[in-house]
């Protein structure tokens, strides 16, 4: 208990006969018997209580609402506590499928990115189709994720990606080695690995 | 409360007694109706263990979702109650547990398990009377005034000719001893 048990204590009876919630440290548990008994003794002063009519009215439609006939079993209960974990799960998965895109897809079908830049990362000729290749960046806009230094990146309609040099790129015009600055439509599906 | 057939029409109204319609209330032969009254004893019992109303709503209200789901239509009043009362014993050793970071095993019985009063106590005021009644002069009248007078450390200090330290100390003793009262009997 820190400091003084009679302080600690005292606090506790006070909050007590303010009619205040009961805040417990873990310290507390060496004067567990006091402040049970001290919580008793108020719980008891003002003998029996009965519920606030609001609060009663809350769980009086809690009741109403609960299904009637026959109430859920345990194998019901258990049966919707999995429902919700499953729909947690499912929520989650939805939730980062929606997430906002951190690139848009002009009608041309270029990539351009809205919170990011275009970072050489390799040649189309040192790209193989359908094999990951790991990058050194610190964002890729392929993703709604980021791609943190040493993360490997899957792109698997490589065949279907052409060079787009930037205008007045040393690489315009040239094959190959363009494709470090932009990968054009269609639009790469969400890398598999990261 | 529900259940209960009407007895007459009250004074004044317009059906004289004899002449009058007889209304009979549904009887509270559902089992969220029995549950609800239940759950005012059960709430009794709660607060006489916890001492205030936030804490022992919430209380309720988990006994409430623990237990609802369990019960069965056609369930008598008395496996209602005590299956609200289980449910409520558990859920106390629960509070205990988590808000002094001890296990339930290490928890006083009393605490949480001590089947309630059957019928349902109205004598919380004479309980405290009874324990206090048992105490030392002093343990019992520091007690006295902080819990029946609502008297504050320093008021007490000064109707006891004291400090308030020394008040903080006596009361804090008078509450283990008031314990040892309690869960002796």
């Amino acid at each position: 208990m820190n400091g003084k048990p009679e302080d600690r204590v005292d606090k506790i009876v006070s909050d007590l006969l303010r009619g205040r919630r009961l805040k417990l440290r873990g310290g507390d548990a060496e004067e567990k018997e006091a402040i049970t008994a001290a919580a008793r003794l108020a719980g008891d002063r003002a003998g029996p209580q009965r519920m606030n009519p609001a609060f009663r009215n809350r769980l009086a439609q809690a009741l109403e609402q609960a299904p009637q006939g026959s109430w859920l079993t345990r194998r019901g209960a258990l049966v919707a506590g999995f429902g919700l974990a499953a729909g947690a799960v499912s929520g989650a998965v939805i939730g980062r499928a929606v997430e906002s895109q951190p690139y848009a897809v002009d009608r041309t079908g270029a990539i351009n990115p809205l919170n990011g830049k275009w970072i050489d990362v390799a040649a189309v000729a040192e790209l193989v189709e359908g094999q990951g290749r790991r990058v050194t960046a610190a964002r890729l806009p392929l993703s709604s994720r980021d791609v943190h230094d040493g993360g490997s990146l899957h792109l698997p309609h490589l065949s279907a990606a052409r060079a787009q040099p930037r205008p007045g790129s040393r690489d315009a015009g040239g094959a190959g080695r363009g494709a470090r600055h932009g990968l054009e439509a269609p639009a790469p599906p969400h890398p598999r690995h990261l | 409360m529900p259940g209960m057939a009407t007895g007459g029409p009250p004074e004044g109204s317009a059906f004289p007694l004899g002449q009058g319609e007889v209304i009979e209330l549904p009887a509270a032969s559902r089992a969220s109706d029995i549950a609800l009254d239940e759950l005012e004893r059960v709430y009794a019992f709660i607060y006489a263990r916890v001492g205030n109303r936030a804490d022992t709503e919430d209380l309720t209200q988990q006994v409430a979702m623990k237990a609802i789901p369990r019960l069965r239509q056609g369930s008598p009043a008395s496996a209602i109650r005590g299956y609200l009362f289980a449910t409520a014993r558990s859920v106390l050793g629960g509070f205990w547990s988590t808000r002094l970071g001890l296990s339930e095993a290490e928890l006083h019985e009393d605490l949480a398990l001590a089947p309630p009063p059957e019928p349902p106590s109205e004598e919380g005021a004479e309980t405290v009377q009874r324990i206090l009644g048992e105490l030392s002069d002093n343990y019992r009248r520091v007690l006295e005034l902080r819990f029946l007078h609502g008297y504050s450390l320093k008021e007490v200090a000064k109707e006891m000719d004291s400090t308030v330290g020394a008040v903080k100390v006596m009361q804090l003793r008078a509450l283990r001893a008031a314990a040892k009262v309690r869960f002796e009997r």
